[in-house]
């Protein structure tokens, strides 16, 4: 579970919810949209989709918000915009530029003066990551970029514990060597 | 990963907030317009669906309840102590078939345990469990109403059958009286299936149907006035057919050459050729 500043609000907020408070609802959406129109936009790039896969997201969970408990909550959420992000895959061809990405990239190149180094490493990133199958950008993005846990990645990705070890050890060995490569 | 700058690249991406802002509004009118919705789905406050309590029911009636209890039930009776956790463990076995042509299978072989009941009871000459017993077979015939047609037809005419058996055993005379009304109700059906059947594959007119060789020889079972008789063979059981009415089926198992049949208002003799075949003719006397 990640930790957030308001912790015992957003548990409150959960109850509320659930028990059928719209309000409450919009406040969770809110706190967590970013999270997951991040999780979306680095796998379809594009921020039309990852904006439909996120607000799509947020409307499944609502649904079904009754039967769930707070402590799976972020982790489900995370599992139903995978869902929603595969369905996109099947009927969308996979867009691979990341458009926001470049131009931010594209910003830094006219404020040169603004930590342009911190950009370019994320570029470098980017593109290193985009050379790894598909299973492991998954895996990685789960377990570093959205700090999940093995048990909550495993259960997004519908993939035994064992299994996401295994893949992250793979993965980040996988990445050093394209990112040494690149130095 | 020390050396990967994952938060760079997580801080490079950031949700516009313009929309953000439009979006959560968005979704605020959405949940409070739907909050009705999340309860038809989910029910209650506590989640349990009827699902739920369909498999927490079954669990219980499988463990709870000893194996030796649910062994012992199987041979009860209707009005006996354990009957209830028969027909309990009857209905689990229905309710977790998986397909409809399991499912059928046991609708069938339950209509048929019925009437093994019924008989049973008759043998063991309790009157209270016979009526019990009785109203058990009734039951089951709004069951068999469910099944698909093709089987309905012959799972009819093997419960009559049986049930004339059983009849014939019944020593009280209330028994009998409902047990008849039983057997009629179940010809009833019988009637409507192959009449719908009849709808459904336009037969010819009898008097366009080919004649037989000898018509001559055909006569109805009273009074000696001449009808057209034939017989007709359908997925191995013998119709006889009477002015273009299906009046008396005959089952495989009794195929010679004189036949016993009955037909409702009295019995008759069937004397078939030395083959049944279709629009063979026939003679039926009375058997009085």
């Amino acid at each position: 579970m990640k930790d957030h500043d308001h912790k015992y609000d957003v548990e409150a907020l959960f109850h509320l919810a659930r028990g059928g408070d719209g309000q409450a609802w919009g406040q969770l959406f809110t706190i967590y949209v970013d999270d997951i129109y991040r999780y979306a936009y680095v796998k379809l790039g594009n921020t039309m989709d990852a904006q439909d896969v996120a607000a799509e997201t947020f409307k499944k969970v609502w649904l079904s918000l009754r039967s769930m408990h707070y402590e799976n909550f972020r982790a489900y959420l995370y599992r139903v915009a995978h869902n929603v992000i595969v369905d996109t895959y099947r009927t969308k061809k996979r867009i691979t530029v990341n458009e926001q990405l470049l131009a931010h990239i594209e910003d830094e190149r006219q404020r040169p003066e603004e930590n342009i180094e911190k950009k370019q490493d994320a570029q470098v990133l980017y593109d290193a990551l985009r050379k790894l199958p598909k299973e492991f950008q998954d895996v990685l993005q789960c377990r570093f970029m959205e700090d999940l846990s093995v048990k909550e990645t495993a259960s997004i990705l519908h993939k035994s514990q064992i299994w996401v070890r295994v893949a992250q050890y793979r993965a980040t060995k996988k990445l050093r060597n394209i990112l040494s490569d690149k130095s | 990963m020390n050396n990967i700058n994952w938060l760079s690249y997580k801080s490079s991406i950031h949700i516009d907030p313009a929309w953000k802002k439009r979006a959560a509004a968005a979704m605020t009118a959405y949940a409070k317009k739907t909050s009705n919705q999340t309860e038809q789905i989910y029910g209650t406050k506590h989640s349990l669906t009827p699902f739920k309590i369909a498999v927490a029911l079954a669990v219980f009636a499988l463990f709870a309840i000893s194996p030796a209890a649910i062994a012992s039930a199987k041979y009860s009776r209707p009005g006996q102590l354990l009957y209830p956790l028969k027909r309990l463990t009857e209905n689990v076995k229905l309710a977790v078939a998986t397909n409809t042509e399991a499912k059928t299978a046991i609708q069938i072989n339950q209509t048929v345990e019925r009437t093994n009941e019924l008989s049973v009871s008759i043998e063991k000459d309790r009157q209270d469990q016979q009526l019990k017993a009785v109203a058990e077979v009734e039951a089951t015939r709004k069951e068999l109403e469910k099944l698909p047609s093709e089987i309905k037809r012959d799972t009819y005419r093997k419960i009559r059958e049986r049930l004339e058996a059983v009849k014939e055993k019944a020593r009280h005379e209330i028994v009998k009286k409902r047990l008849e009304a039983i057997i009629a109700s179940f010809e009833d059906k019988l009637d409507e299936v192959e009449v719908k059947k009849d709808e459904g594959n336009p037969s010819p007119t009898p008097t366009n149907k080919p004649q037989s060789p000898t018509p001559a020889n055909s006569s109805s079972s009273s009074g000696g006035s001449s009808s057209e008789v034939h017989v007709e063979t359908n997925n191995g059981y013998t119709e006889i057919i009477i002015n273009g009415n299906v009046v008396v089926t005959v089952a495989p198992s009794q195929n010679e050459s004189k036949i016993d049949v009955k037909v409702r208002g009295g019995s008759v003799k069937v004397n078939t050729n030395s083959n049944v075949n279709s629009h063979s003719v026939i003679d039926l006397q009375s058997d009085d």
